[in-house]
């Protein structure tokens, strides 16, 4: 037997490798932390190992190199984008995370450590080349969150998501994995680029050693379209929609507030950087099988989780199920999957990563010592009390309500300009009648906090410096990316080579 | 006025103005009105020129500015003015000051939000009245929503978020699938393959017509919009909830400006954009003008609240703007225009009359008040005329536009109007019916107050004398003489001499209105008198 060592191009990972090595260096450094400062050491030491991942990111923007380590791993601006984004929210996080690690008394080290692991997870699902790299950087993602959804060991309704979200996402990988052997079966391959060849498509993601194409008089075997269906499935149960979205709710409700709006945006973004991937890369052709699924699993998502939310009483829970809606937009602008449709997904999802992580802050700078304050009914009179709190809150409930001038408003515009485009009307005009209904609970929050006199008093906020930054940065972040979307606009252009 | 930005400075100015006054402290609050009054001013003087420069014979848009936006998809910041935002604007720049004026007794608490949210909404306004790009419009367009929605929800009545909430639904869902005709209108602005020419610029939609197939579907969304904002029956419940929680500053805004908005889409949007459509759509839509006028009338005639009353008189006084409008007749639509202006003068001065006997009295009950004209005589004098303007009597600028719409909706012979024409008639004489009988009952007879009888019995009946009036139902002191005063003038002035004003609006109404006349083969002549 003949083994080829492929060409070993570090490039190409080399914003994975300094992701990776940052988690390394916080688990190092958490043993000679400082004993009283240890939260902010290890959260500078992230925070510098993403600033260096941001970099070596941007360095190897436009350089390109689609079938990397034997087209396991694809180099493009498209996976750029993606690790810019994830850099982003991991960043971000750090800065939400801090007050509520010291309050609630989480180690830190392996807090941090795991944050950057789950990331570089979601950097590989992103630029991976294959569906065996998805699926790795799936269960690297995945393991990271189970871990910290049960943080906040002393609270049982932490231990019950991080075992709910477990077993359910046990059961959804192995969906996915099913899925690739069945699309391995049909094809000969899980590289998408030979998937793709194999469906009689060219493709510049074809590693060299692509099995021979199916017979042209083949068509399309039930098992390949069996296979898509099942990586559905498990791309949908890490994105949360419809209906592989029950987890969502509970364990957004038990895990600490950080974690929640972590993997509220993080896992969302990464699932659809891969269903992005493994669809428009390996089944191109296919898209008219593909795009009917995904666009009745849209239509659910939208509806379920903007109807849902109404009735919810914990923001947690709002805000879970709004999330769930959030993905359904996202999901009618992939069914599209035209080239507009792709940008807009980026667009949507990183306008989407600024107002939920936004939104998260707040709730986190309304908790107390001891007491999450998730109510809804604790938001009464906010407006007035904390007034930046009331008003960053505000700007990023309409923004997800998609009210201009706000990044919401634009991301949603693109989004149903892309189903316009792609003749979709029917899916615009029912996404768009689903957004009206999410205005209703989004305009919840707002009239607590400015219109309804408090019922309780909540105590004086510690000050909190790290996650009003957050918020402070999100709320800048929302009104620039609504007022001047072009310069994220020109980026998104430049990330879609990756569609032939 | 070369080069100065003329109508940028329009639109930004108050929110600058409102971006400024979150630095002050929210305890001066003599400064925080002051300021305001000082921007609103400033807005005002700012928008003077305007009227002078505008040049009446020309049918173009006119102090055009154009900086491009989002340029990957088309979408420019481009305003600028013609003959049928010209007096919208002006309409809306000259209510702020008196807004702020007669906020001065109505608004004691929260000063600073009120103040910062009433100056963003007059950003949205004029932007909205100003925007010559599709997608520019309709930010400003949503972006009102929110400051309105705020001012009903903080300091309007008991069932204030209840009404704040509707309003917002309600118009939001009729303006999303704007949104998507909108995008709709980009993409078939350039069909080519590339698409490279599309845009949102509204002036280039304009140059390509519409195709037929689309025609409808498009108008539908368009209109769906603006029916709901007018608010056309039977779209109009919100607003009865919206004007009687809301307080006066937000009900003279609603009621004088952002109905309006409405019938300007109609007029600035469907006439030249889809043609077809809008000639297909008339006997509709007159239809629900008419049952709109004789309804709005009808349940006028029955509240027992005055706020109640003004707010369905405005849903019968837009169904003659909209009849107006889609009688599709030069003097019709023009009159539909002046009519707007009108009714922002007279129903925001209502709300302001029905306001001031509030602050004294504490209760908008017709039932609660009798023989007030003996007590506030001033009072009942404004009230009379503004009364009479509401009712379009002869003299006052009511009577000139009702006059135009019903002459021109008469004159519309292939449409088959006549009938709506001489339902809207009774529309007129219902209206008379409504507004006297309320004076009838609060101005004259036996001097009556809320509580009616002598402290101690607690309810109504009996017939108190003036001994035992339970309230002070003082005149109306200087400040509110000088809110009513500019209003008054500009009831008689348009009502004696519209010309300045119609001259203004012939040419740019006939040009909205070209397309549709080449339809109906009517010959649409500028100038209606």
């Amino acid at each position: 037997m003949q083994l080829t060592v492929p060409q070993l191009d570090f490039w190409a990972i080399a914003p994975v490798l300094a992701m990776t090595l940052t988690g390394c260096a916080v688990l190092v450094a958490d043993l000679f932390a400082p004993p009283r400062r240890g939260h902010t050491f290890l959260a500078l030491i992230s925070l510098i190992g993403l600033a260096i991942t941001a970099a070596l990111s941007l360095a190897i923007w436009d350089y390109n190199q689609p079938a990397a380590f034997a087209g396991t791993v694809a180099a493009d601006n498209f996976g750029q984008f993606f690790n810019l984004l994830f850099v982003l929210i991991v960043a971000v996080t750090v800065l939400l995370s801090h007050e509520q690690l010291e309050r609630d008394e989480f180690h830190p080290g392996e807090y941090y450590t795991l944050l950057l692991f789950s990331a570089a997870g979601m950097m590989l699902m992103a630029g991976a080349g294959d569906l065996i790299m998805v699926f790795l950087g799936l269960e690297l993602l995945s393991i990271s969150l189970y871990i910290l959804a049960g943080f906040s060991r002393r609270r049982l309704e932490s231990e019950e998501a991080s075992i709910k979200y477990l077993l359910l996402g046990s059961f959804a990988t192995g969906f996915l994995l099913y899925g690739i052997a069945l699309v391995y079966g049909s094809t000969g391959s899980t590289n998408l680029g030979c998937v793709a060849q194999a469906l009689g498509n060219r493709s510049q993601f074809a590693s060299a050693a692509c099995p021979t194409a199916l017979g042209a008089s083949a068509g399309v075997p039930a098992m390949l379209l069996a296979g898509i269906g099942l990586l559905i499935v498990g791309l949908g149960f890490k994105a949360a929609v419809a209906p592989f979205h029950l987890w969502t709710p509970d364990v957004y409700e038990g895990s600490p507030t950080a974690v929640t709006a972590y993997m509220s945006v993080a896992a969302k973004a990464a699932a659809f950087a891969a269903i992005l991937r493994v669809f428009l890369i390996a089944f191109p052709s296919l898209v008219s099988d593909w795009s009917g699924m995904l666009a009745v699993i849209a239509i659910m998502t939208m509806v379920v989780g903007n109807t849902v939310a109404i009735a919810q009483q914990n923001i947690k829970r709002l805000l879970a199920y709004s999330s769930i809606a959030h993905a359904g937009y996202i999901l009618v602008a992939v069914v599209a999957a035209t080239s507009l449709g792709v940008q807009s997904v980026l667009f949507y999802t990183l306008a989407y990563t600024l107002m939920n992580l936004g939104a998260f802050a707040v709730v986190i700078l309304l908790g107390r010592r001891g007491e999450e304050n998730v109510m809804l009914a604790d938001y009464a009179g906010i407006g007035y009390r904390q007034p930046f709190l009331g008003l960053a809150m505000t700007v990023f409930m309409l923004s997800l309500a998609g009210i201009p001038p706000t990044a919401g408003f634009f991301g949603k515009f693109y989004i149903f300009s892309a189903a316009m485009q792609a003749g979709q009307y029917g899916l615009a005009v029912l996404g768009i009648l689903a957004s009206v209904i999410s205005v209703y609970y989004y305009l919840r929050v707002i009239y607590l906090m400015y219109m309804v006199e408090p019922s309780r008093d909540l105590g004086a906020p510690a000050p909190a410096p790290w996650a009003t930054a957050a918020a402070g940065i999100a709320v800048v972040g929302v009104v620039l990316l609504g007022l001047f979307p072009q310069v994220i606009l020109d980026w998104t252009l430049a990330s879609i080579g990756f569609m032939g | 006025m070369q080069g100065v930005p003329l109508l940028s400075i329009l639109i930004f100015l108050p929110l600058v103005g409102a971006l400024l006054a979150m630095a002050i402290p929210r305890e001066n609050e003599r400064l925080l009105r002051g300021w305001a009054m000082v921007i609103s001013l400033l807005v005002f003087i700012v928008s003077i020129p305007l009227w002078f420069a505008f040049d009446p014979g020309n049918a173009d848009f006119q102090f055009v500015e154009r900086v491009p936006w989002v340029t990957s998809l088309g979408i420019a910041y481009q305003v600028g003015v013609d003959g049928i935002s010209l007096l919208l604007v002006l309409l809306t720049t000259f209510l702020m000051p008196i807004i702020f004026l007669s906020a001065t007794t109505s608004i004691q608490r929260r000063v600073k939000e009120f103040v910062v949210l009433l100056l963003v909404l007059e950003t949205a306004m004029l932007g909205t009245f100003l925007a010559l790009d599709l997608f520019l419009f309709y930010v400003f367009w949503e972006l009102m929503l929110v400051p309105m929605y705020f001012l009903i929800g903080i300091w309007g009545g008991p069932r204030r978020i209840y009404a704040a909430v509707k309003f917002f639904l309600y118009t939001m869902a009729g303006s999303v699938l704007m949104l998507l005709a909108i995008i709709g209108l980009y993409f078939l602005s350039d069909t080519s393959a590339s698409g490279s020419g599309r845009t949102f610029d509204f002036l280039t939609i304009l140059r390509t017509p519409v195709p037929s197939v689309w025609q409808p579907w498009l108008f539908a969304a368009f209109a769906l919009a603006f029916a709901i904002k007018v608010p056309m029956f039977p779209f109009h419940t919100w607003l009865p909830d919206a004007h009687v929680e809301a307080p006066t500053a937000g009900s003279v805004v609603l009621a004088a400006v952002l109905l309006k908005m409405g019938t300007y889409g109609f007029l600035r949007y469907c006439l030249p954009l889809f043609p077809e459509a809008v000639v297909a759509a008339v006997p509709l839509i007159a239809l629900l003008s008419v049952i709109g006028i004789i309804y709005g009338a009808l349940v006028a005639t029955m509240q027992r609240d005055m706020k109640k009353l003004v707010a369905y008189s405005s849903v019968s006084h837009l169904g003659f703007v909209m009849l107006g409008l889609f009688a599709l007749t030069p003097e019709s639509m023009q009159g539909s225009l002046l009519q707007m202006v009108n009714h922002g003068f007279s129903t925001g001065a209502l709300f302001l009359l029905v306001g001031m006997l509030y602050e004294r009295a504490h209760t908008r009950m017709i039932s609660d008040f009798g023989g007030v004209a003996r007590l506030m005589p001033v009072f009942a004098g404004f009230f009379l005329l503004v009364m009479f303007s509401s009712a379009g009597l002869p003299g006052t600028n009511g009577f000139v536009g009702e006059f135009l719409i019903m002459v021109g909706t008469f004159q519309a012979p292939t449409l088959g109007l006549q009938p709506h024409a001489i339902i809207a008639g009774l529309g007129v004489i219902l209206s008379a019916v409504y507004l006297l009988w309320m004076y009838q009952r609060v101005m004259q007879g036996p001097v009556k107050g809320p509580g009616g009888v002598a402290p101690g019995a607690g309810n109504h009946g009996g017939s108190p004398g003036e001994a035992d009036h339970p309230v002070h139902l003082q005149d109306i002191n200087p400040r509110e003489v000088m809110i009513l005063v500019p209003l008054a003038i500009m009831i008689l002035w348009i009502g004696l001499y519209p010309k300045p004003f119609l001259d203004r609006t012939a040419a740019s109404v006939t040009r909205s209105g070209e397309r549709v006349a080449a339809i109906t083969g009517g010959t649409l002549v500028a100038g209606a008198r």
